[in-house]
């Protein structure tokens, strides 16, 4: 591996800044139930349905899964720039794609804050 | 300032807020009040798009609560101790949302000085988280964050219930002065019949989500309360 892995934590820095980051927050437009956070983090089971596991495995393991499949059958230079583009693209697009996650919200502003008062 | 038709929001097939019609200008200080379940807090979060009606619109300086944002900037309130953030001290949440309204820490601890007679030594510098504070002090410091923003139209939901009687005295006063000096509005319901009449300009009576008695504050009201939840 040795040098290789220069490249791939640069490539996945970026896509971790440009795609997740906001796809974490619209999975959070979703969320309709409070989570504790005053209790302890080993009691808080509360707050991870079947939901919060599928997406951190998607979150996770998704661009894992294209990386290694770009990178086994076109090459791992293709492999690095493709993950790096999706996070440049989201960065060059912040404020776009920002102003559509509010959007998000409020859509489903109601819904949250009827879920966040039962508690 | 605030202008609402045909405002209805009901659960379950019972009328939860019901007004036809209700004009409310700068510089009023409306004291709501009527008995559990009148509707006086799910008033309060409709006009805050809180939660959705079902018929109606209410107009903030003209523009819909629904439809625009603007009304926000001018705009606070404390309804429950869900608009706090629980995990955070006391200080932490004042800088927070200091800088929600563009206010340094500085700005923050100038404003928070003149509010130490209100604090009574028993909110800041005592290193423990807002959920650690009782109900009464919490709501302390969710008037004294509302008030942060600087805002000409204050909500607040029941805050003598909540209070001990100095600060229930010290909060009346500071109505009075807010209304006196400022073009504010200032919207607060009570059960205290007393502290409403008190502070209030105009008293807005609730029953079933309806507004049964629309009077002017002052001593004939609290008579004229009395009377009605006397018979009741």
């Amino acid at each position: 591996m040795g040098w290789r892995i220069l490249p791939i934590q640069l490539a996945a820095f970026l896509y971790g800044i440009g795609v997740n980051s906001f796809a974490t927050i619209y999975a959070a437009t979703y969320n309709y139930r409070y989570l504790n956070l005053g209790k302890s983090a080993s009691m808080n089971f509360k707050g991870i349905g079947t939901a919060q596991w599928l997406q951190s495995l998607l979150f996770s393991f998704g661009p894992a899964l294209i990386f290694y499949l770009l990178n086994k059958f076109a090459g791992f230079w293709v492999a690095i720039i493709s993950i790096s583009s999706l996070g440049i693209i989201g960065l060059a697009f912040h404020e776009m794609i920002i102003n559509w996650l509010v959007a998000q919200f409020n859509i489903r502003k109601h819904k949250i804050l009827e879920g966040f008062r039962a508690h | 300032m605030i202008s609402i038709k045909n405002l209805k929001k009901s659960y379950k097939g019972i009328d939860a807020v019901d007004i036809g019609a209700l004009e409310i200008q700068a510089g009023e200080v409306i004291g709501l009040v009527g008995n559990n379940g009148a509707g006086k807090t799910t008033f309060f979060r409709l006009l805050l798009d809180l939660i959705r009606s079902d018929e109606g619109e209410i107009l903030s300086k003209g523009n819909d609560v629904t439809k625009t944002e603007e009304w926000k900037s001018y705009t606070a309130a404390y309804i429950d101790e869900g608009f706090l953030i629980d995990y955070l001290t006391p200080e932490e949440y004042f800088y927070f949302v200091g800088k929600l309204n563009r206010l340094s820490k500085a700005d923050v601890d100038d404003f928070l000085q003149t509010y130490s007679a209100f604090f009574d030594d028993a909110i800041l510098n005592k290193g423990k988280y807002i959920r650690d504070f009782s109900k009464g002090n919490q709501f302390k410091i969710g008037i004294i964050a509302a008030l942060l923003s600087n805002p000409e139209l204050l909500i607040l939901d029941e805050p003598f219930a909540n209070l001990d009687p100095t600060t229930q005295l010290r909060l009346v006063d500071m109505i009075k002065m807010m209304a006196a000096a400022k073009r504010m509005c200032i919207l607060v319901s009570s059960h205290d019949i007393n502290q409403v009449s008190e502070v209030s300009s105009r008293i807005l009576l609730m029953e079933k989500g309806k507004i049964i008695k629309d009077i002017a504050g002052g001593e004939t009201a609290y008579e004229e309360l009395v009377d009605y939840f006397k018979v009741r």
